[in-house]
């Protein structure tokens, strides 16, 4: 069977390596590379090649949104998680609009966080509970805006 | 060898009757009567020709005249177009042939052409006496003659003329005569035994033998004065017997009558008067010169006075003076009996007596500012009509102040113009009436005219002198303005903090309201905090209502008040007892439309500010209020700044911890896996993982300020008490919670507020306060706002003199500021109260809901 190929990308090492223990213990997921910033991972991503990204939001040099939209322009069945501490941060929405298909906290239980991994590789798109009446709040707010704004 | 006298001015015809005449004849030419009138008078002619269509000579007066005197003499009329009814003795028409005047010469001369030879030795001598004397009459008509170029005065003129005459012939006494308007004046006499005998004067009358003479225009011989009708006896001259009297003509117009007196009777014979009629002419143009030249001289005297005047009073500016140097000159050059000036008030019904000498017999018109209504008199005349008046008889006119208070009988009065207005008169008086001339009236005016000048010159020079005044002080002010401005502009631009802004600032105040008496001034910048204000950053008053710190600073349009020189005013604004400022300047600091504070600058002078200094403050105090609103600002955003910082540093403090916590929480996933299911490590591990949870989603929450967990589902109330208690509890530290009032629930917000000014109150006084005992009350007042006061009785906050609370703050960190910030942006206030080692209260009062 072929193993789910991954890519970490995020600027804290230990968080990163919590992952990899996490996914050392799985016989259907690999991580093929880690990457600190963004730059990085797209020069990752187009290198191996890999299935899955997972990507956090705040990282220097290139931050995880930018990195997103820049790997699915040229690589566009590339499926990317978002990873992040915080719902609250703006770029959820963003990057969902870059392409990202799956949107998970960080202390999210490592077996959801499998889960979700798995999901996505199928073709599913995963929100966490918490994302969903943020995004469905925000989808609102844009249907109320077009409506808002005044007919040419 | 004829005489013949041609009376004609026409050149051409006299050259024909030349031509004519020839030089068997002598010819004269006269071109106006008085020149033939004295030829025919001196030279007795033979024959007399006239042409009566000249322009100058009137023959219908001339010809009777000449026939009058010389009736043996022929006139002849010739070259007249008109027909004359005159005694002439032929005519000839205009076209005359010359041929038909010899014929008529030929006829009248006869055929005596020559002198008849001497018969005898006696007729010889008859002869030569008569050419002697002729010759003698000739001398003195020279002599005359040669007086008229003199500059004799009159009376020594007529002396000498007298004298000469007397050369010639024979009189007892004489008399020169002047003609004035109707009198006959005598100007010289001689042969009286006293001088003043002679000196008559005589008025016209039908019955007068001068007065005949002068209306005849002819010489008068009486031979018996006793016998005549035209005598006017007078007890001098009753030893006068012959009289002969010959008028004076000058330029054709009778100026006086010579009369000479024998007596004896019949002294005088025709040719005594055709001799004296011909010296008349010569008398009259000598005497005509003389009284010109003494009217002229008495001119020069006038206008070199009035030109003296006019230097002295042009060196005064001040009027008064001026005025009183008029007088005083006029008075001692002219030698009046009285002298006054009056000035005129705007309403032209008063004047006022500014300077008078001469006769002051009323006390009150020697004192200057008497004043009197102008009315009917010879002021009135004059201010009213505009025109100089002379009144030679004020017995005439009503004008008591002059008649009866001074008694004086004539006056001269001239306005005194200044510019277009007349602004005083000049008067001048003598007792005696009939004193002044014309000449008078003319130099009063002129002198009038001067002053007149001289007053405006005064008057320019003053308006002058105040306009540069006023000027020099504009301009000063101006000046002063501009430098205070400048000053405030230098200070505020230096981008300072509100506290040492202030310190400056009141400094350059001060110096510029009292320059280096620094000492004299004292100026407070007062900044509104609330219904307080705090004065120079140290002091906080309360002003009363009303006071004037109140309504300076209150009120919807500030007034700006000044001059304060009553202490009760200025209690108010202490509501203690001040200190006594008598003078004061408040002015309000506005900057975008509201009023933050005031200004004030007290001085013990009293009445040391004008309203130029009022205005320099007001100036000033735009700058200041701008540059502390900026301050304020630069403040506020420098703090906001830092809060913002703060929580950027907190989050990514809180970022690392919440990753790790993260990571551990991954761990504990791993451990899970392979422990065994059901045993007591399992429970424990998932015990960890869910606190590790917990914890992540409250850095989480803290970091993004989101409403507590442990707000959640629970009253608040309970939830801030339990929280204070564990925090006594974890800190040692002594709590006391009380609740106060219904406990209302209040609005999200709102708890949030009171949950996070409650944790950051709590923190700051177990971090800085070293303190014992915390107390929390919590006060719900009414349905409207809640307090949430919190003290501890700790070290207190350091109030240093020249620091600020927000100095102070962010010395200890922003707590303060960011609780103040909490509370603000809820919709509430926030205040501190502390003093040194009494410990710290603060105090925020929230809306219920927001």
């Amino acid at each position: 069977m072929n193993k789910i190929k991954v890519i970490l990308a995020d600027d804290h090492a230990l968080f990163r390596e919590g992952l990899r223990s996490i996914f050392e213990d799985q016989d259907d997921i690999e991580i093929v590379g880690e990457a600190e910033d963004g730059l990085e991972a797209v020069k990752l991503v187009n290198n191996l090649s890999p299935d899955i990204v997972l990507m956090d939001i705040n990282m220097p040099v290139v931050d995880g949104v930018e990195a997103t939209r820049k790997i699915l322009e040229v690589h566009n069945m590339i499926n990317i998680i978002i990873l992040t501490m915080y719902p609250q941060d703006e770029h959820v929405f963003q990057a969902l609009k870059a392409g990202a298909k799956a949107y998970l906290l960080k202390d999210t239980r490592s077996r959801k966080l499998l889960e979700a991994i798995r999901a996505v590789h199928s073709g599913q798109a995963v929100i966490s509970p918490e994302m969903t009446g943020r995004l469905l709040d925000e989808f609102r707010r844009l249907a109320d805006q077009k409506t808002e704004e005044p007919a040419p | 060898m004829a005489t013949i006298i041609y009376i004609d001015s026409d050149e051409t015809a006299c050259k024909q009757v030349q031509s004519v005449v020839g030089p068997q004849h002598n010819l004269l030419t006269a071109s106006d009567s008085p020149t033939a009138v004295q030829y025919c008078a001196m030279l007795q002619p033979d024959i007399i020709l006239l042409n009566p269509d000249q322009a100058r000579v009137n023959p219908g007066t001339l010809v009777p005249r000449l026939k009058m005197f010389m009736p043996q003499t022929p006139i002849l009329l010739i070259g007249g177009t008109t027909t004359y009814d005159t005694p002439a003795d032929a005519q000839l028409p205009a076209s005359y042939r010359p041929e038909q005047l010899q014929t008529l010469l030929q006829t009248w001369l006869g055929e005596t052409e020559q002198p008849p030879p001497p018969t005898d030795v006696e007729a010889f001598q008859t002869q030569i006496t008569a050419l002697t004397q002729a010759n003698k009459r000739l001398a003195t008509l020279n002599a005359v003659s040669a007086l008229i170029g003199t500059s004799l005065d009159l009376e020594s003129l007529t002396d000498e003329i007298l004298a000469q005459i007397q050369k010639t012939i024979a009189f007892d006494s004489a008399t020169l005569f002047l003609l004035k308007e109707n009198v006959l004046e005598a100007a010289a006499s001689r042969g009286f035994s006293e001088y003043q005998q002679g000196m008559n004067t005589f008025t016209k009358s039908d019955r007068n033998s001068a007065w005949r003479v002068v209306a005849n225009r002819l010489p008068l011989i009486i031979n018996d004065v006793t016998q005549s009708r035209y005598w006017e006896p007078r007890p001098e001259l009753d030893k006068i017997r012959a009289w002969l009297g010959a008028p004076l003509i000058y330029k054709d117009r009778v100026v006086g009558v010579l009369t000479l007196d024998r007596n004896t009777p019949t002294a005088f014979t025709e040719a005594d008067a055709r001799y004296v009629f011909t010296l008349a002419f010569q008398i009259a143009t000598a005497v005509e010169n003389a009284q010109l030249f003494e009217a002229w001289q008495k001119q020069t005297v006038r206008l070199k006075l009035i030109n003296e005047v006019s230097q002295e009073i042009n060196k005064y500016l001040n009027v008064d003076s001026l005025f009183d140097a008029l007088a005083e000159t006029i008075f001692e050059r002219w030698r009046y009996d009285w002298v006054s000036i009056w000035e005129i008030d705007d309403t032209r019904a008063v004047m006022t007596l500014k300077s008078a000498y001469g006769v002051a017999e009323v006390p009150q018109l020697s004192l200057a500012n008497y004043q009197q209504i102008i009315d009917r008199s010879v002021f009135g005349q004059a201010i009213h009509s505009g025109q100089p008046i002379l009144a030679n008889n004020l017995a005439h006119t009503p004008d008591s102040l002059l008649t009866d208070r001074l008694h004086l009988r004539s006056a001269v009065v001239a306005p005194m113009y200044v510019g277009s207005q007349i602004e005083a008169v000049i008067c001048v008086a003598r007792r005696a009436s009939d004193v002044f001339d014309d000449q008078d009236l003319w130099a009063l005016s002129s002198l009038a005219g001067q002053a007149g000048t001289a007053v405006k010159n005064a008057w320019l020079y003053r308006g002058l002198d105040t306009y540069s005044d006023t000027l020099e002080r504009t301009i000063a002010a101006r000046t002063q303005r501009l430098q205070a401005i400048k000053k405030i502009s230098q200070v505020v631009s230096q981008g300072l903090e509100i506290d040492e802004l202030m310190v400056l600032v009141r400094h350059e105040i001060c110096q510029i309201f009292a320059g280096d008496n620094t000492d004299q001034v004292h100026v407070t910048i007062g900044l509104l905090n609330g219904p307080d204000i705090v004065l120079n950053g140290v002091l906080t008053v309360r002003p009363a209502p009303d006071s004037l710190a109140d309504q300076v600073t209150r009120q919807a349009t500030p007034r700006i008040l000044s001059h304060v020189p009553l202490q009760d005013l200025y209690n108010p604004i202490y509501g203690e007892q001040p200190p006594t400022m008598p003078s004061l300047l408040i002015t309000p600091l506005v900057t975008g439309g509201k009023t933050i504070g005031l200004i004030t600058v007290e001085s013990r002078q009293p009445d040391l500010f004008d309203d130029q200094d009022l205005e320099i403050l007001e100036t000033i105090a735009v700058q200041v209020a701008s540059a502390i609103e900026h301050a304020r600002l630069l403040q506020k955003t420098r703090d906001i700044a830092i809060v913002e910082e703060r929580t950027r540093l907190a989050r990514d403090m809180h970022d690392g911890v919440a990753q790790n916590l993260a990571y551990l929480l991954l761990q504990v996933d791993r451990g899970l896996n392979m422990v065994d299911t059901g045993s007591k490590l399992e429970t424990q591990l998932e015990k960890i993982g869910s606190l590790l949870q917990q914890n992540i989603a409250e850095l989480r929450r803290n970091i993004f300020d989101l409403r507590p967990v442990a707000l959640e589902g629970r009253p608040v109330f309970d939830v801030l008490e339990n929280f204070l208690t564990e925090f006594g509890r974890r800190w040692g530290i002594k709590t006391h919670w009380q609740l106060l009032g219904d406990p209302v629930q209040p609005g999200l917000d709102i708890e949030q507020a009171m949950y996070r000014i409650l944790q950051e109150a709590l923190s700051n006084a177990q971090q800085h306060a070293q303190c014992t005992e915390i107390r929390v009350t919590l006060n719900i007042e009414g349905k409207k706002q809640i307090q949430l006061q919190i003290q501890d009785n700790g070290l207190g906050l350091d109030a240093n003199a020249s620091t600020e609370t927000q100095t102070l703050s962010r010395r200890k960190g922003l707590g303060l500021t960011s609780m103040r910030e909490r509370a603000e942006s809820a919709g509430g206030q926030f205040e501190i109260s502390s003093s040194p080692n009494n410990g710290t209260c603060l105090t925020a009062i929230l809306p219920l809901q927001s």
